[in-house]
């Protein structure tokens, strides 16, 4: 008599590693493999609205807003815009959206560590106050270190000092028998579930530290857990946890998340984050094996345990491969690069995901393609409208909504392959045939049945 | 003496407990008796057993798992001197359970089965602030009695209607 708290997770069929189903969340049906869309800001969720409205694909029914992007990206979802006098119901095109699109919010306390999104925390009325009393004390501590790019030796004081005041900061939080701890505990989580309610999203995900150890493994725990409890009776909660990707270096720890999640998250979303994984760097040989056996791990619970389905967050290049070998939601950003950064001479000109390379493109290196083949090496919507004599022709903004639109449609294209590869052909290698002609072959490291 | 019951394997302890505001604390505490019940549903359970098994107060588990009676959540049996309460009943098919949405309130009709017999569970929810639905009340009618019970409110709606229309 609680069906909106739980998920229920129908398997249609599968092919090794890979499945197919359809998942209920709360009331909203999704079919997996699913494609999240991590959506940034308004003009993102303008151009996505637009997509949907030509593409009605059922593997884009997903979407995850960060914590830090929210007043950029959810602002028109705000509660206290104007609501409908008589329904008590908004009826604007954004909230009706959300009606049918599942909605994650992403605590992305890693940002707790990394600084540069401080700001935007602090802009956010839900920020709770001891998250903001942790800002000021890190701004202290970097003002008394008094670094400066050149001097390194301070930066790396401060570095130090950083990480160490941030674990304690998590440490403290979990002290069950200070009052304080459990006051400011219950702060952070009661302060995440309710813009979680007040925004609509469907599964709560729980404010959890960046892991790098075990202490802050155990700390995480205790997040989910508190997270789960405060949420009790009102949403689903997933389990969530948030890794370094130097964690994958470390089985150990990975293990101890794993045996966490066997033993407590029955009937539940498990939802993972691995900070700025690219796992294409050829050294990165441990952390392939190890990402392998962590997501093998997981489809072992989705298959043995009934109601279980898995969600990779900020996956990048991996998104490829993920819903092959275990995860049954997988996200990216927009741009499917989820650490970017353009400098230099086309600096508003963002990369582009080569579709038959599968990897990023500069602007300079596409209208080199451009020239010679005179369209862009994709048959969307998007790319085809694509019909100007130069490539450098192009607006900036033009090419903004260019390259998400392609991304959106292509990684629509990709799940759309895989859900056929597993359901028609009962051949998952059509995939694999598809990573050794890119350029990320290395990924194939990653699938359980080509180690 | 009653056997030991399930309970579920997390649930704050009272220190944590006592950080909450009286209302948080009011919800969280009738989730967690909620969930014993539906971890027992078989069994059922006294406020003793739950009161030995999680430390809550026994006034308070007393008060929520009433209230849990009132909405139709839960069922009270005497057995001598002893009260036991049972989760309301098991769905066994999707099929029965069905959904009549009426602006902001939802009806959810239940078929259910439990030691007593056969019952039509009517469940009013409404949906608070966050659309969260949250339950309101219930009323269970036993299956025998259905055709008796819809005779009697189509009476009753028609006399109250002739009425209305007069005034």
């Amino acid at each position: 008599m609680d069906n909106e708290l739980k998920i229920e997770v129908k398997e249609e069929t599968r092919d090794r590693f890979a499945r197919i189903t359809q998942t209920k969340i709360g009331q909203k049906v999704i079919s997996t493999p699913n494609f999240c869309v991590q959506l940034q800001n308004t003009d993102e969720l303008d151009l996505y609205l637009k997509l949907k409205e030509e593409n009605q694909s059922e593997l884009l029914t997903t979407n995850v807003v960060r914590f830090v992007d929210m007043q950029k990206a959810l602002w028109r979802l705000h509660p206290k815009t104007p609501k409908d006098v008589l329904m008590e119901v908004r009826k604007d095109k954004y909230s009706l959206f959300f009606e049918k699109q599942v909605l994650l919010i992403d605590p992305s306390m890693e940002y707790l560590y990394y600084m540069p999104k401080r700001e935007e925390f602090k802009k956010n009325p839900y920020t709770p106050k001891s998250i903001l009393g942790y800002f000021k004390e890190i701004e202290t501590i970097r003002k008394e270190s008094e670094y400066t790019l050149e001097n390194k030796k301070a930066y790396k004081s401060f570095e130090s000092k950083k990480d160490t005041h941030h674990r304690q900061f998590w440490r403290k939080l979990v002290d069950e028998k200070s009052m304080k701890s459990n006051q400011d505990r219950f702060e952070i989580i009661r302060a995440f579930l309710q813009c979680d309610l007040d925004y609509g999203a469907d599964v709560i995900l729980p404010p959890v530290p960046l892991i790098d150890d075990e202490k802050m493994l155990e700390v995480a725990i205790k997040m989910n857990a508190d997270t789960k409890e405060l949420a009790r009776g009102k949403k689903h909660c997933a389990t969530y946890f948030l890794f370094k990707s130097s964690a994958l270096s470390d089985w150990s720890l990975l293990d101890k998340a794993l045996r966490y999640i066997g033993e407590n998250a029955s009937e539940s979303l498990v939802a993972v984050k691995f900070k700025n994984l690219d796992l294409t760097n050829k050294d990165l040989q441990t952390e392939r094996d190890n990402y392998r056996e962590f997501m093998s791990t997981l489809e072992f619970f989705s298959r043995t345990f009934k109601n279980r389905a898995c969600i990779v967050l900020e996956n990048n290049c991996q998104s490829f491969v993920s819903p092959i070998a275990g995860f049954d939601v997988v996200s990216s950003s927009f741009t499917n690069f989820d650490m970017e950064v353009s400098f230099g001479k086309h600096a508003p000109y963002g990369k582009y995901l080569h579709p038959n390379l599968l990897i990023h493109r500069p602007f300079d290196k596409m209208t080199e393609i451009y020239d010679k083949i005179g369209a862009l090496p994709h048959n969307c919507s998007y790319c085809r409208s694509v019909k100007v004599k130069k490539l450098q022709d192009f607006s900036a903004n033009e090419w903004y909504v260019v390259r998400r639109g392609h991304v959106a449609s292509f990684m629509d294209e990709w799940f759309g392959y895989i859900k056929k590869a597993i359901k028609q052909d009962k051949n998952i290698e059509l995939i694999v045939d598809r990573l050794q002609n890119s350029k990320i072959q290395i990924l194939e490291d990653l699938l359980p049945n080509h180690q | 003496m009653r056997s030991r019951i399930t309970i579920p394997k997390t649930v704050l302890s009272p220190s944590e407990i006592q950080v909450l505001s009286p209302q948080e604390r009011d919800f969280y505490i009738r989730n967690v008796v909620l969930e014993v019940l539906r971890l027992n549903d078989r069994q059922g359970i006294t406020i003793s057993q739950v009161v030995s098994a999680i430390n809550f107060n026994r006034m308070t588990v007393g008060k929520h798992l009433d209230v849990l009676v009132a909405i139709g959540e839960a069922y009270k049996v005497q057995r001598g001197n002893l009260f036991i309460y049972y989760k309301n009943g098991k769905i066994v098919h999707e099929t029965d359970l069905q959904s009549i949405v009426l602006d902001d309130k939802i009806y959810t009709l239940y078929r259910l089965e439990n030691n007593d017999g056969k019952f039509i569970y009517i469940q009013e929810k409404e949906l608070d602030e966050c659309r969260v639905p949250q339950i309101k009340g219930g009323v269970m009618i036993n299956l025998k009695d259905i055709p008796n019970f819809l005779s009697k409110l189509q009476e009753f709606v028609q006399k109250e209607d002739s009425q209305w229309i007069m005034s």
